[in-house]
């Protein structure tokens, strides 16, 4: 409750009148001031009873346009209030944007200090600029009158509570057309290659490819696509921000971008990927394998959101760092020129490091991530990064596709300073930036 | 409505300045001219149609002021002016046109004329002046704890 300009006078003059009546020890000024405060409280108490009245006679529907959009269009709020309001007051009500949405279009709020039974309607078009179902959580009702305001939430009933899904906007970087192109024709279906699938003709497909009786058949053209022996797929690995840590917000939606691209730009073309999520060294349950875009799109837009993080590697060292360690300590000991005292301390790394190996086995995550690229051959790994904080885990995921022969590549949607690379951040790893 | 409730409260106020000349020409005393001198302007303010807060407040302040020097002359004469002044500044924003709003000021009434009788009763304020400030901070405890009741049962802490 915030008091007018009209109660901050009564409460001034309730205060003068009192403490003059201490100072001057006269009870008329002591009664004329206790007279005005009983006013004041007076008002505020009927004004807190009329609201709480009006309060249980209002009731409000809003109704969204459409269901589904891309993230950066916009979508349109209808809200209708209908309330019944005493005489004397003044009722203005604020829809509450959704969260990271921006107003592009129309009126937020409206008003009236008409009495009786009114119905306030506004109408507005907002833009999101984060992917995720976005829920409507109603506005803010002030009721006030002369000498008070009195801001209330208004919520849509749990059962009806306007919704709206936001795709994504898919942000389409260079595409790599594997198993195109030259390469499909030099490894034809005599090199043992069979016909996964045949598919609609796109543009940019290669003509040489159509396959002339089955497009004869359906009277549009089809095209042959060919499976690799082991049927090699991509593998997207999303390292989902923690949510216990603030995050730049339109970077990451940037990277959801650049996923969604790299995931449709694959599914119309039926090529079948595997999405999986990690947080840091946390395995997520985010997973998909598939060719079904309606599908993938909706874990895309539900569930790459931050995570809760339970386990940190913290700076962790890898075991192929340390052995180079024990190595490079063993070749500078045996290089004479060293002092004695160089010579103790190389001894004093090699044996930590070497009672650190055995003493300490391999991750949980790395065991996990190991374990995923044991059971098939994906033929690249992309692993889409905030690369803020320590990047351990990175370097374990790189490790481990680097022992599978598998190609590596690291998204980011931030210029990473490569110069000021220590220990535990990336060493060598392919990075581009989105 | 409100132009009858208007003259209502004109009438009134003349009828007061006409006593209160009467009682000044019976008891002549200095404050009492202080007290109609205020009290005829602010019944010549409200003859300027504003109907704006600022104008009422201010016309209460000075109608305030009227009744607090009519009040040394005598607490009857205090209560009345009060009730009168009190009345008009709560008309003007539609309070008393419902039930609860006539109630406070009937409430209100009581409290004032109980006031005025203790007021007699005073000998040095300085116990009773900090008894009131206690008491108005629990009841603006209790106010705020009302409100909070409705802001939690309306469903949001947020605010």
């Amino acid at each position: 409750m915030k008091l007018t300009p009209c109660s901050t006078g009564l409460l001034a003059v309730f205060l003068i009148l009192i403490f003059l009546a201490i100072i001057l020890d006269d009870p008329v000024l002591l009664m004329a001031g206790t007279s005005v405060g009983l006013l004041l409280m007076g008002l505020c108490l009927q004004f807190l009873h009329t609201v709480e009245k009006t309060y249980r006679t209002i009731s409000g529907s809003w109704k969204m346009e459409k269901s589904l959009i891309r993230q950066g269009r916009s979508n349109t709020i209808e809200c209708t209030i209908s309330l019944f309001l005493p005489c004397g007051y003044q009722v203005r009500y604020q829809d509450t944007i959704p969260s990271l949405c921006s107003l592009e279009s129309g009126e937020d709020q409206t008003w009236t200090d008409s009495a009786g039974s009114q119905t306030l309607t506004l109408s507005y078009r907002f833009i999101p600029h984060y992917h995720g179902t976005i829920c409507h959580e109603g506005g803010i009702i002030t009721i006030q009158n002369r000498f008070f305001r009195s801001s209330l939430p208004l919520r849509p009933e749990k059962s009806s509570t306007p919704s709206v899904q936001v795709q994504p906007w898919p942000l389409f970087g260079p595409v790599e057309k594997r198993g195109s192109g030259k390469d499909l024709e030099r490894i034809g279906p005599v090199k043992g290659y069979s016909i996964r699938q045949f598919r609609e003709y796109l543009p940019g497909d290669d003509i040489r490819h159509v396959d002339w009786k089955i497009s004869a058949k359906r009277g549009t053209l089809y095209i042959r696509e060919y499976a690799t022996p082991a049927d090699e797929m991509p593998m997207v690995i999303v390292d989902l921000p923690d949510s216990g840590q603030e995050i730049d917000i339109q970077s990451f939606s940037r990277m959801v971008s650049s996923i969604s691209g790299y995931v449709e730009s694959k599914l119309a073309k039926k090529e079948p990927i595997r999405l999986i999520g990690i947080s840091g060294p946390n395995m997520s349950d985010l997973y998909y394998e598939g060719y079904d875009m309606a599908h993938c799109l909706t874990i895309i837009r539900e569930r790459i959101h931050p995570i809760p993080r339970t386990f940190h590697l913290f700076r962790f060292m890898m075991r192929s760092d340390m052995r180079k360690e024990i190595d490079k300590a063993a070749l500078s000991m045996d290089w004479t020129e060293i002092s004695r005292d160089e010579r103790s301390y190389l001894a004093r790394v090699r044996e930590i490091r070497k009672q650190h190996m055995q003493e300490v086995k391999t991750t949980r995550f790395a065991h996990a991530m190991n374990t995923i690229l044991m059971q098939r051959h994906f033929h690249e790994i992309i692993l889409y990064s905030l690369c803020d904080g320590d990047m351990s885990h990175i370097r374990e995921v790189a490790a481990l596709a680097g022992r599978k022969n598998i190609p590596f590549r690291i998204r980011t949607p931030k210029g990473t300073d490569h110069r000021a690379q220590g220990l535990f951040s990336l060493r060598g790893e392919p990075v581009e930036v989105i | 409505m409100a132009r009858t409730s208007l003259r209502l409260f004109s009438l009134l106020s003349g009828i007061l300045i006409i006593f209160l000349g009467v009682y000044a020409f019976f008891f002549p005393d200095v404050q009492i001219y202080a007290g109609i001198f205020l009290f005829v302007l602010y019944f010549i303010i409200g003859l300027i149609r504003q109907h704006s807060a600022s104008h009422q407040f201010f016309r209460f302040c000075l109608g305030e002021s009227a009744a607090i020097a009519l009040w040394f002359i005598a607490p009857v004469l205090g209560v009345i002016s009060a009730l009168l002044i009190t009345g008009a500044f709560l008309n003007e924003p539609d309070i008393l046109k419902n039930r609860n709003g006539v109630f406070l000021l009937a409430l209100w009434t009581f409290g004032i004329s109980l006031l005025a009788f203790m007021s007699r009763m005073i000998q040095h304020t300085l116990l009773p002046g900090i008894t009131v400030l206690f008491l108005a901070g629990l009841v603006a405890l209790a106010l705020l704890l009302y409100e909070y009741r409705m802001i939690y049962h309306a469903g949001g802490n947020k605010l």
